[in-house]
């Protein structure tokens, strides 16, 4: 396998850095599981079913249930996902395609600089501007002259709400997902838009065309996407309001998971079953989080291998 | 206690290291011992008293209040709202829906014209809080029918949350500045934010039915109509003091009314610690106790005689 003493070396000495990553992610996954197993002993799957934090001095009086926060962190990360994945390939192709060299090079490293700012900045701003902001210009409007929807029957409260999260949450994520989509856009070999030019491809043409080879990359985008908004965690805590509430209604105040964990953690450890609760609620995050980013990332390389026929 | 840690630290030379983290985390370290004492809004549970009777002991050292803030943008300047007891968890339930409600105008009859037709949005923390959990022990003594005691701690499963009309802020400041933006909110904070952000107050019906503020003297008339309740020793049972504290008699009482105490344990090992804790608690309740950030009050001489007991008990070992 070696073909020289210094090739046998470089293997032996990065060895250890591979079987690092491999093992932390197991002893990472061990340990969530050993830490929820308590509550999922106590409660059984009540607690995946039911929406409660109620912590007591009495153990046998304790009782949680992550229902809500499991179903809101879903529907949040979703929603931003499907405003802001539409977002982010409008904005690759302005990038690449239209605007000229000079306006769209400096443009995408602002973009890219935007994914690097701290999230916190984006969780202030969406709290203190865009959630007063959203709650008398967009949902008041909406729930006054829409409110038979179920999305926008209940009365926007103070503005943070799922809806603010998951605006917050596009704004944010949109820079991650169009840096995503503009290298994918580079990985397709120029053989393609030649092509089309050549058989007489108008411009809008060229660019269905690229887009289209580009769908099952859009799909892994949103995924991973997806599984960065389900992940975050102050942004949601500052705008999503911390309510143990389940509903449809976009206006209604939430709990996502993240956001629970910020919220209780502190005092989780006065309890008996709150922390164990909240490792279970960081079990299931975990799950979601690898299938959604396993399975954007396989499709990632099927496709890669697809378009170099 | 921040300003306190600071200034002893000045004087005396002897380092007091003091972070502010909330009562849950600051307990939990504590029992870890990985501190040496702890601050703490609340007393000790009944469970967690008896888990560590003789061991640790409690002292009391600064008196404090948690007010009702509202946000009525036509409710004009210089007006004020009165609430009781029983229209408070009214409202925390969920079961008193909008600001003219007839029962909040039944004590409030001057404001007839001025209370709106609109939703209360009842704000609470979303943290697990000591203010919660005088808030709540008031509401239980006050309304003990409305407000049973499964709803009393330092976290809530609010019933207001499940009818749509709860939100939580994080922290004190959260929970202000929840109430600030969201016009027709209500919402319960430690009496010195009320003061240092200038909020309007509620005004709450006392036992004997006035209507109160808090302001120093009403919050020393119920310290001092409270005092023959309270337990006489730093290692008594202290769990019980809040509720007997809260919905005091005496016509200008104010009901919400609490110590902070901290938290020691009776013996260290570390000589040089015992007595530079003694040193430190002698002085907080002595020195200390001229030097208030505004919004909390000094105890009552009686009961300071009471914490400096503990001075005397803390031991080597």
């Amino acid at each position: 396998m070696f073909f020289s003493k210094s090739d046998k070396l470089l293997f032996y000495s990065t060895l250890p850095l591979i079987v690092g990553v491999l093992g932390i992610l197991l002893i990472l996954s061990y340990m969530i599981l050993s830490q929820s197993w308590p509550s999922f002993q106590r409660f059984g799957f009540a607690v995946l079913t039911t929406s409660a934090w109620s912590p007591s001095d009495d153990p046998q009086r304790e009782f949680y249930g992550l229902a809500a926060p499991i179903a809101s962190s879903l529907y949040v990360s979703i929603l931003s996902v499907l405003v802001s994945v539409p977002i982010s390939i409008c904005l690759t192709l302005t990038l690449i395609e239209i605007l000229p060299k000079y306006l769209g090079a400096p443009l995408r490293y602002v973009t890219e600089v935007m994914g690097g700012l701290p999230t916190v900045i984006y969780g202030l701003w969406g709290s203190t501007t865009l959630a007063p902001f959203l709650r008398d210009q967009v949902m008041k409007p909406l729930h006054d002259y829409l409110g038979f929807i179920p999305l926008f029957s209940c009365r926007p409260l103070t503005g943070h709400s799922m809806l603010a999260a998951s605006i917050t949450l596009a704004v944010a994520t949109t820079p991650y997902v169009t840096a995503l989509l503009i290298e994918g856009y580079y990985l397709i070999p120029s053989k393609y838009k030649e092509g089309a030019y050549s058989l007489g491809a108008t411009d809008y043409e060229a660019y269905k065309i690229m887009m289209g080879i580009l769908k099952p990359y859009v799909i892994a985008a949103s995924l991973l996407g997806f599984s960065r908004a389900l992940s975050e965690t102050t942004i949601v805590a500052l705008t999503v309001g911390n309510s143990m509430k389940l509903s449809l209604c976009l206006f209604d105040p939430a709990y996502t998971i993240p956001s629970l964990i910020a919220n209780q953690f502190e005092s989780a450890r006065l309890y008996e079953y709150a922390l164990p609760t909240l490792f279970a609620g960081a079990l299931i995050l975990l799950l979601i989080s690898l299938a959604a980013s396993y399975a954007g990332i396989r499709l990632v390389y099927g496709w890669r291998e697809r378009i170099h026929v | 206690m921040l300003e306190w840690a600071r200034t002893f630290t000045e004087i005396k030379g002897i380092r007091v290291e003091y972070q502010s983290v909330g009562s849950g985390a600051g307990r939990d370290m504590f029992f870890n011992k990985v501190v040496h004492f702890a601050g703490s809004d609340p007393p000790l549970s009944k469970e967690l008293y008896s888990r560590y009777r003789g061991e640790v002991m409690q002292i009391p050292v600064v008196v404090g209040s948690v007010a009702i803030i509202y946000n009525l943008p036509n409710l004009p300047e210089g007006t004020t709202l009165c609430l009781s007891g029983e229209v408070i968890a009214l409202i925390y339930k969920g079961e008193i829906r909008y600001w003219n409600d007839e029962r909040i105008l039944a004590i409030n009859p001057g404001l007839k014209d001025v209370l709106p037709s609109e939703e209360i949005v009842a704000v609470h923390r979303s943290d697990s809080s000591g203010t919660t959990s005088v808030f709540t022990t008031y509401l239980n003594k006050a309304a003990p029918d409305t407000w049973t005691s499964d709803l009393v701690g330092l976290t809530v499963n609010w019933p207001v949350d499940r009818v749509g009309r709860g939100v939580g802020g994080k922290g004190n400041e959260g929970v202000t500045q929840v109430v600030k933006t969201t016009p027709y909110s209500i919402g319960y904070v430690e009496l010195s934010y009320a003061i240092t952000q200038r909020l309007p107050t509620a005004a709450i019906k006392n036992l004997e039915g006035v209507c109160v503020k808090p302001t120093e003297e009403t919050i020393k008339s119920a310290l001092i109509n409270a005092v023959g309740e309270l337990p006489q020793s730093p290692l008594d049972d202290w769990s019980d003091a809040l509720y007997r504290m809260m919905n005091t008699r005496g016509n200008n009482s104010y009901p919400i009314v609490s110590f902070s105490y901290i938290f020691v344990y009776k013996k260290y090992a570390d000589a040089q610690l015992v007595q530079a804790l003694k040193e430190f608690i002698r002085w907080i309740l002595t020195d200390g106790q001229k030097r208030m950030v505004p919004g909390y009050l000094p105890l009552p001489s009686e009961v300071a005689s009471i914490g400096l007991k503990a001075v005397e008990l803390l031991e080597v070992g």
